[in-house]
C-alpha cells in the first residue's frame, strides 16, 4: 500500500505540469487582456503596465520564467487585484471554501447514504419511490433556484438564518444545504445502486442462511458494497465541494475560492486561473489516489497494481 | 438576529438591531481595485479614497458645487488659466504630520509619470505641458548638446544644458503610410487617415519643411524606403523600437511661467534637428504646477479651462505621502502601502481593517482638522457584488444604505416604488448605441439619422428599462452643470430647445424618408415595411439582461419601422471592448459616465484624438469647436460654443443617444445628511443616523453633520 502511495504521489508531477502547460497557453489564447477596460487608457500607461507584469516579453520567455517561479512555490501577483499575490488570495480563501465545502459532505453522506439504503432495502415500495424523488429533485434543482427559495422561505420568512455573508456558524446553516443537496442527492442514488447489484449476491444469501439477522446482513456485508460506488465518487465530488462554488459564493456573498474559477477567467487574471486550477487539480489527484486506496481495502476482489 | 419592527412604508425593518449610531453599515460592491488616489480609476475605489483623503476641493453633497477642501481659498488669473490655492494650516495626515503643497505636486507629478501607469493620467493634461510629458514628447537635454542638420550627428549649433525640447520623431523609425506621396512641391498639407498594411522601415535622411497633416502642425522628413527617395510627414512615421538611437527634436520654449503673460516665444523659428537620444531626460518642472512654499500651490492650465474646480474635486488630484509610498516602492512592494497597517492618509476617515473581497473598516481620523464634528465615527463597508443578497441585506437591516456603486435589479424598481426609502435620482450618464461609420451602410450619415428616429425612445424608458430614465435626443444629460443646465432650461422656457422637435423626437415617416432619400427603397409588405437593398445590420452589446432586453426592442422598432433586419450578437465584456478597439462591429451599445459635472466630459469622447471614440468618424471642425469652447473665458460663451459643438455631433450622429440613466437606491429613513445628486457621490462625513426618527413630527431635520463651508470670491493674479 505505502509504495504504492507513493507511486501515486509521483505521477502527481507529470500531470499537473501538463496541465498547467495547457492551462497557461490555453488562456492566454482567449481574445482581450487583463488591462481592457471600459475606459481607454493612454499606450503610455498600458505599456507601462505591461512591463510591470512582464506581458510584453515572448510568450515562450513568459511561460518559462512561470515555470521558474512556481518551482520555488511563487504563483506570482494577481493581475485584477494589485500587490496581492496568488498564494496570499488562495490562503485566505481556500480555507472557507474547505469549511463550507466539509461540512456540506458530512451533510450529504449524513443523510444520503441512509436515504439510499431505504430506497434499496425497502424496493420499489413507496418508500423507496419517494427516497428517489427527493433524490430527483435534489439533482434537478438549479443551486442558483433552491439558495434564494432557501433565503425566502428560513431567512426573511422565519428569521430563522441570516440571509447572507460569512460571520457564525449561523450563517453556515443556508450555504451548507445548498452545497450538500445535489451531493446528498447523488450519494443517495450511488447507495441504493451499489446495495442493490450485491444484496442478490450468493454471499449475501450465505450470510442469510447462516443464521445472521437480517440488520447485520445490511450493515456489515450489503453496505459495503452500497458504499464502493460513493467512495469513487468521493474523490472527484469531495474536491469540487472542497473548492468551492460560484453560485452559493455569490449568492450568500462568501469570501471563498469557487467564485474565481469563473471570475478569473472572465477577468482574464492569468495567474489566479493557474492558481486555483493547481490547486483543484492536486486535491482531485490526491483525493482519487485516497479513494483508489480504500477501495481496495473495502473490496478485497480489488487489487492495486 | 430578530424581526424588527416592520414599518410598511419603508422596505424592510428599520430596526438596527442595537447597533451604535456612530456606526454606519454600508456595501460597496466589488473589491475595489486601487484605493491608491493616483491610480484609482473605478467607482467602487473612488468610493473609498473620497472617504480617506482629501483634495484641494469638495463638492457640497447637494448642490455639487465646490466647496473648501484643503485649499480654504483660492486665486485665479483673468483668463482662468493660472490658479493659485492657499492651502489651509491645520490640515493633518493621519500620522500627524501636516499636509503641505508638496504632497500635491508629488501625487500630480507621480500621475503623470508613465511608468506609474495612472489610468487617469489624461485629466492632467489640463495642466500645461502635461500631455507632453506624459507622453514622453517634452524632454529636456542633460548636457549641452549640438544641434545637427543630418542624423549623423555631425556639425550644427549647440542648444544649452536644461534646454527643454520636443521631440518630433525617435529613430529607428517605421511607416505604414505607403507610397510616399509626391516629393516636393505638393508639401502643404497631408491627410493621411489609411493604414496599408506591414510596418516598412525607413530610414530618415534629412529634413524638410514644415506642414501639417491632419489639421495639426506637423514637418515633413526626408526618407527612403525600400529603394524610393522621397519625403513623408511626421504623422506617418512611428519608432520602430523600445530603444532609440537619435532623436529629431525642436527647441521648446512654452514653459510655465504662472503668470498671465505667456513666455517670450523664441526669435524667429524654433530650430529643428538631431541629437542622440541619450542627451534626453523627462523633467517634471516643464508642467504648469509648483509648490512656492508649503501652503500655496500654483498651477497654470494648458488653456483656460472652465471646469478646473469641478475637475480637482476628482481622486487623481488627491494628495499622497511622498516617503510612504517610495519606502514601500524601494522594498519591492510598492502595492502594499494601501494596507491598513501602512497607509497615511488625510480625510476625515481612515482604513482601520481590510478584509480582502469581504469587508473594510473606516475608523475616525482624529487628526482630521474636522474630526470633532464628524457624527459617523465607524464606517463598515461591505464587499458584496449580488444585488440580491444586498437587497436582502437591507431589508434585514445588516446595512443601512445599498451604497452608491450598486444598483437595484431591474424586476425590482416598478415594486420599490411606493417606499418612502427608495430614492430615484437623475445620474450624470448617457446610454447610446456606437455606429462604426467606416462600414456601411451606417456610414451614410441619413442612414444614421433614419435609425436614430424610428426608436421610440420614450416607450423604451416606459416599457423596458423602467426606472425613470429620460429619453435622449442629444448626448450630455441635461441637468449637467457648468452652466449647461441653466442654458438648456432657459432655450426650452423660450420654446427653442435645440434638440427637441422635428428631425430629434421620434418620427418614423421621416426616418423612412431618409432611407428612401439615401437610395433604399422602402415598400409596404404583408404585416409591416421592407426597406429595399437594405443590409442586414448587427448590433453588439456585453452580455447582461437588461442590455438584451433594449437590444431585442430596438431590433423590433427598426423593422416595424423602417423594414430592416437585425441581428443581436452579444459578448463578454472583455471581448467586447477588444472588438471595440480594433473596430470589428457595425453597432454597439456603450455609453459615457461624466467624470466631471460639465459638458466637456462627454464631448471630449468624440474627439479625433480621444482614445475613447471607437466610431472611427473625425471632425477637425468638432475638434476645433471644442478647443475654442474650452479656450472661452466667459463662462457664458463658453458654454454656448460648448452646446454648438454638440449640435455638430447631433446633426453627424456618430452615436445614437438613447437615454440618461437614473440612480436608484435604497436608505434608511434614520440616515440624514444624504442628498440625491446626479453624481451620485454621497461622503460619509456628511451623515448621520438620527435614532429618534419614528418619533419625531414635523418637517424632518435633513442638515449635513458639518457646514459645507463656501469659498471666499477668488483673489485675482
Amino acid at each position: 500500500m505505502g509504495s504504492y502511495a507513493l507511486r501515486r504521489l509521483l505521477g502527481l508531477i507529470p500531470t499537473l505540469l501538463l496541465v498547467v502547460t495547457l492551462v497557461f497557453f490555453l488562456v492566454r489564447l482567449a481574445p482581450g487582456g487583463p488591462f481592457d477596460a471600459e475606459r481607454a487608457a493612454p499606450p503610455e500607461v498600458i505599456a507601462a503596465l505591461e512591463a510591470k507584469y512582464n506581458l510584453d516579453a515572448p510568450l515562450g520567455e513568459q511561460y518559462f520564467r512561470f515555470l521558474g517561479d512556481l518551482l520555488k512555490g511563487d504563483l506570482g501577483y494577481s493581475f485584477k487585484y494589485p500587490g496581492r499575490t496568488v498564494n496570499e488570495i488562495i490562503a485566505l480563501s481556500l480555507p472557507v471554501s474547505m469549511t463550507l465545502g466539509f461540512w456540506a459532505m458530512i451533510v450529504a453522506l449524513t443523510f444520503g447514504i441512509p436515504l439510499g439504503m431505504i430506497g434499496a432495502i425497502r424496493q420499489n415500495t413507496w418508500k423507496d419511490t419517494t427516497a428517489m424523488a427527493v433524490a430527483m429533485l435534489g439533482i434537478s434543482i438549479p443551486r442558483f433556484v433552491l439558495a434564494p427559495l432557501l433565503v425566502l422561505w428560513l431567512s426573511l420568512g422565519l428569521y430563522l438564518f441570516p440571509v447572507a455573508r460569512w460571520e457564525t456558524w449561523r450563517h453556515m446553516v443556508l450555504p451548507v444545504i445548498c452545497a450538500a443537496l445535489p451531493t446528498m442527492a447523488y450519494v443517495a442514488r450511488l447507495t441504493r445502486g451499489g446495495m442493490l447489484e450485491v444484496i442478490h449476491a450468493d454471499y449475501i444469501r450465505t450470510a442469510r442462511a447462516k443464521g445472521l439477522a437480517e440488520r447485520q446482513v445490511v450493515i456489515r456485508h450489503a453496505l459495503r458494497g452500497g458504499l464502493l460506488p460513493v467512495v469513487s465518487f468521493l474523490g472527484p465530488g469531495f474536491s469540487a465541494l472542497l473548492v468551492g462554488s460560484l453560485v452559493i459564493e455569490q449568492i450568500f456573498s462568501i469570501p471563498g475560492m469557487g467564485r474565481y474559477f469563473v471570475e478569473a477567467a472572465q477577468n482574464r487574471d492569468y495567474t489566479i486561473v493557474m492558481g486555483v486550477t493547481l490547486v483543484y487539480g492536486t486535491l482531485l489527484m490526491v483525493l482519487n489516489a485516497v479513494v483508489d486506496m480504500a477501495y481496495a481495502w473495502l473490496d478485497p476482489r480489488v487489487k492495486l497494481s | 438576529m430578530g424581526c424588527g419592527e416592520k414599518d410598511e412604508r419603508y422596505y424592510g425593518t428599520t430596526s438596527r438591531h442595537g447597533r451604535e449610531p456612530t456606526t454606519l453599515y454600508l456595501n460597496n460592491g466589488q473589491e475595489p481595485e486601487y484605493i491608491d488616489p493616483t491610480l484609482t480609476s473605478e467607482s467602487g475605489g473612488a468610493f473609498i479614497v473620497a472617504q480617506i483623503f482629501e483634495g484641494l476641493v469638495q463638492q457640497h453633497p447637494d448642490t455639487l458645487a465646490p466647496i473648501p477642501g484643503v485649499a480654504e481659498r483660492y486665486d485665479q488669473s483673468e483668463d482662468n488659466r493660472i490658479f493659485r490655492f492657499h492651502l489651509r494650516h491645520d490640515a493633518k495626515w493621519s500620522d500627524g504630520r501636516p499636509v503641505v503643497a508638496g504632497d500635491f505636486l508629488y501625487a500630480w507629478h507621480r500621475a503623470l509619470t508613465p511608468a506609474t501607469g495612472a489610468r487617469m493620467a489624461e485629466l492632467l493634461y489640463n495642466l500645461k505641458n502635461g500631455r507632453g510629458f506624459h507622453q514622453g514628447k517634452l524632454k529636456v537635454l542633460k548636457e549641452k548638446t549640438t544641434l545637427s542638420p543630418k542624423p549623423d550627428l555631425k556639425g550644427g549649433d549647440a542648444l544649452p544644458a536644461g534646454q527643454a525640447v520636443q521631440v518630433l520623431l525617435q529613430l529607428p523609425a517605421q511607416t505604414t503610410s505607403l507610397p510616399l506621396p509626391a516629393p516636393r512641391k505638393s508639401i502643404q498639407a497631408a491627410e493621411l487617415k489609411a493604414r496599408t498594411g506591414e510596418p516598412a522601415a525607413v530610414e530618415v535622411v534629412g529634413l524638410g519643411p514644415a506642414g501639417s497633416c491632419n489639421g495639426a502642425d506637423d514637418r515633413w522628413f526626408e526618407v527612403k524606403v525600400g529603394g524610393a527617395q522621397g519625403f513623408l510627414p511626421g504623422c506617418a512615421l512611428n519608432e520602430s523600437g523600445p530603444k532609440p538611437t537619435v532623436a529629431v527634436v525642436e527647441r521648446y520654449t512654452d514653459l510655465p511661467t504662472f503668470e498671465e503673460t505667456a513666455a517670450e516665444p523664441g526669435e524667429g523659428k524654433a530650430p529643428v534637428g538631431f541629437v542622440p537620444a541619450s542627451q534626453l531626460e523627462a523633467d517634471l518642472s516643464v508642467v504648469g504646477v509648483r509648490a512656492p512654499d508649503d501652503h500655496t500651490l500654483e498651477v497654470e492650465l494648458e488653456k483656460p479651462t472652465p471646469f478646473f474646480l469641478e475637475l480637482l474635486a476628482y481622486t487623481t488630484f488627491f494628495p499622497v505621502r511622498k516617503d510612504v509610498i517610495e519606502r514601500f516602492a524601494a522594498e519591492g512592494r510598492p502595492d502594499e502601502w494601501t494596507r491598513p497597517d501602512n497607509i497615511v492618509s488625510n480625510g476625515p476617515y481612515t482604513l482601520a481593517e481590510h478584509k480582502f473581497r469581504y469587508e473594510m473598516t473606516l475608523a475616525k481620523n482624529p487628526h482630521h482638522y474636522r474630526a470633532d464634528e464628524l457624527k459617523i465615527d465607524r464606517v463598515v463597508v461591505l464587499e458584496v457584488g449580488s444585488y440580491h443578497a444586498t437587497m436582502n441585506l437591507y431589508k434585514t437591516g445588516e446595512i443601512d444604505y445599498i451604497g452608491q456603486n450598486l444598483s437595484l435589479p431591474q424586476e425590482f424598481l416598478p415594486r420599490l416604488g411606493r417606499f418612502e426609502d427608495f430614492q430615484q435620482s437623475m445620474y450624470n450618464a448617457t446610454y447610446w448605441y456606437e455606429f462604426n461609420v467606416d462600414q456601411k451602410p451606417v456610414d451614410d450619415p441619413r442612414v444614421r439619422h433614419a435609425l436614430d428616429l424610428a426608436v421610440d425612445k420614450k416607450a423604451l424608458v416606459e416599457r423596458v428599462t423602467k426606472g425613470g430614465q429620460v429619453p435622449a435626443t442629444h448626448f450630455v444629460p441635461d441637468f449637467v452643470g457648468g452652466g449647461y443646465a441653466v442654458q438648456s432650461e432657459a432655450e426650452r422656457k423660450a420654446g427653442k430647445g435645440r434638440f427637441d422637435g422635428a428631425g430629434h423626437d421620434f418620427d418614423p415617416a421621416r426616418g423612412r424618408a431618409l432611407l428612401k432619400g439615401a437610395g433604399y427603397e422602402i415598400v409596404k409588405d404583408d404585416d409591416g415595411w421592407r426597406a429595399k437593398g437594405f443590409p442586414d445590420l448587427e448590433i453588439l452589446y456585453n452580455t447582461s439582461e437588461g442590455h438584451r432586453a433594449i437590444a431585442v426592442a430596438i431590433q423590433g422598432m427598426w423593422k416595424q419601422h423602417l423594414g430592416i433586419s437585425v441581428t443581436l450578437r452579444n459578448e463578454e465584456w472583455k471581448v467586447m471592448i477588444k472588438n471595440l478597439r480594433d473596430g470589428r462591429f457595425q453597432i454597439a451599445r456603450f455609453g459615457w459616465v461624466g467624470d466631471y459635472n460639465h459638458p466637456h466630459s462627454w464631448l471630449e469622447t468624440f474627439a479625433g484624438y480621444s482614445g475613447n471614440n471607437w466610431t472611427n468618424w473625425e471632425d477637425t471642425r468638432f475638434d476645433q469647436l471644442l478647443a475654442e469652447a474650452a479656450a472661452t473665458k466667459d463662462p457664458d460663451l463658453s458654454m454656448s460654443r460648448y452646446r454648438e459643438a454638440e449640435a455638430r455631433l447631433v446633426e453627424a450622429m456618430p452615436r445614437m443617444p438613447l437615454y440618461f440613466y437614473t440612480k436608484s437606491s435604497l436608505i434608511k429613513p434614520y440616515v440624514r445628511g444624504f442628498y440625491s445628486n446626479s453624481a451620485n457621490r454621497h461622503n460619509v462625513c456628511w451623515m448621520w443616523i438620527d435614532s429618534s426618527f419614528d418619533r419625531k413630527r414635523g418637517p424632518v431635520d435633513n442638515r449635513p453633520a458639518m457646514d459645507p463651508g463656501t469659498f471666499p470670491p477668488p483673489g485675482s493674479i
